[in-house]
């Protein structure tokens, strides 16, 4: 990870992702693949859940996306696009407790918030319709100062439902790396979004792998390969 | 004489959110499969409303079935009627969820609408036949509306509209919460602080129906 000159913005995260799905659904086995993701993993229905936890687990332990979301993780839950109500639904903080659960990560921080809301990355229908990783930056705060942390020098790895171009992910990392310059760290996101990911079936959907979500400067947009 | 389910059994596996609110049974008339039929989409608003609002109700009720969906509403006078009616003519399924016990007819003039929909659709009530009618029971009525539908779409509401709670209710479960442009853009509180909180405006049923009101259950297929 590299952070140059006045940036504050990281210019690379390494985020892992267990599933694949479509943005933009061609088939009945892609739209299926994607009404998992929005309605049983965005919407934290415990199976779904409980499964992309168990699944997790089960990787073996020198598997590329387990290196990166290790037993011994503090687990940073991401900010909704909005600020959260007291006692609403925040699935990000119910998929980081699940992993916790399968013996994913070692406990749950929440040290982000959103103070103000964004456009949802959902809705976007296209790239200009998505906020760029300043404005997420500059929305999302840290509920801690740098001497609040245990320990600076943990593995801190966000969680998200779904990594689409990584905006929100490396405006969180970037709060974070301020918080603990020595840290690691990384990204797990439940999904990751392609645009069109033709499936024959829908259960093709389980790709886990490890991409890195780049970003040449603070006013850009990010690309993830 | 009105059968009962529990909640759970109905809508399936909820989270630790979906059953801090939960009423543990429902009463039912009708067809209580199309509870389980999706996407669900909740059409509410005034009693009092304007023409352009009844139509678009209408309209939005037909687009909902269209796609397979239900209508979900209450039972009051204005949009709630509109949407149900919207939902019939367009030989579509529609739920109303009640205030009131199942025996108890409220308003008086919409009997004929209950009665049918009880034969023909599916009318759910928390409440126990013969229990007294509070003025709160229209308030936990709307947060168990917004529990049985995927997404909440508000046509027209005004300043003290009971539909804000069912609001907040949407907002707190994370399902879609629709409000028109012109009232998020009306000289009152509520709507701007829904959205700050992740409501979504349209200002035509055309925006709506590019976004993802189509919201049907996911079966663990991976």
């Amino acid at each position: 990870m590299v952070s140059k000159g006045s940036r504050r913005l990281l210019a690379e995260l390494k985020v892992a992702s267990l599933l694949i799905y479509p943005s933009r659904p061609q088939s009945a086995a892609d739209r299926e693949a994607r009404d998992v993701i929005l309605t049983g993993i965005k919407q934290a229905k415990p199976r779904h859940l409980q499964r992309v936890a168990e699944r997790l687990a089960d990787l073996p332990e020198d598997h590329s996306v387990r290196q990166l979301v290790p037993s011994n993780a503090v687990l940073v839950p991401v900010p909704r696009s909005t600020p959260l109500r007291d006692g609403a639904l925040w699935p990000t903080l119910d998929i980081a407790k699940a992993l916790v659960s399968a013996g994913v990560g070692a406990l749950v921080l929440p040290l982000l918030v959103r103070d103000e809301p964004v456009r949802r990355s959902a809705g976007a229908r296209s790239l200009a319709d998505r906020e760029p990783p300043l404005r997420h930056y500059e929305t999302v705060s840290a509920v801690v100062s740098q001497l609040g942390l245990e320990d600076p020098t943990a593995h801190y790895v966000l969680v998200d439902d779904v990594v689409t171009t990584g905006s929100t992910l490396i405006a969180c990392a970037s709060h974070l790396k301020s918080l603990a310059p020595e840290a690691t760290i990384d990204a797990f996101a439940a999904a990751r979004a392609e645009r069109t990911h033709p499936f024959a079936e829908a259960k093709e959907m389980f790709s886990p792998g490890v991409q890195t979500i780049y970003l040449t400067d603070d006013a850009g947009r990010p690309w993830r390969e | 004489m009105f059968q009962k389910i529990t909640t759970e059994e109905l809508l399936g596996s909820l989270n630790e959110f979906e059953q801090v609110k939960l009423p543990q049974e429902l009463y039912y008339a009708g067809r209580l499969i199309l509870a389980r039929k999706s996407p669900r989409i909740a059409i509410v608003g005034s009693r009092a409303a304007s023409p352009g609002g009844l139509e678009l109700a209408a309209k939005l009720a037909e687009h909902v079935v269209s796609v397979n969906g239900v209508v979900v509403s209450g039972l009051a006078k204005g949009i709630d009627r509109a949407a149900h009616e919207g939902a019939l003519k367009a030989g579509g399924s529609t739920i109303a969820v009640l205030g009131t016990p199942l025996d108890h007819f409220y308003p008086a003039e919409h009997r004929n609408l209950q009665e049918r929909l009880m034969l023909e659709q599916l009318v759910l009530s928390q409440f126990a036949p013969g229990s007294p009618v509070h003025r709160s029971n229209f308030v936990t009525r709307n947060r168990t509306m917004a529990l049985v539908s995927h997404a909440t779409v508000i046509v027209e509401a005004s300043e003290k509209s009971g539909t804000q709670s069912q609001a907040w209710e949407a907002i707190r479960l994370g399902r879609g919460l629709y409000i028109p442009q012109a009232l998020a853009e009306a000289d009152f509180e509520w709507p701007r602080k829904l959205l700050q909180y992740g409501a979504i405006t349209f200002s035509s049923l055309d925006d709506l129906l590019q976004d993802q009101l189509i919201n049907p259950e996911a079966e663990l297929v991976w």
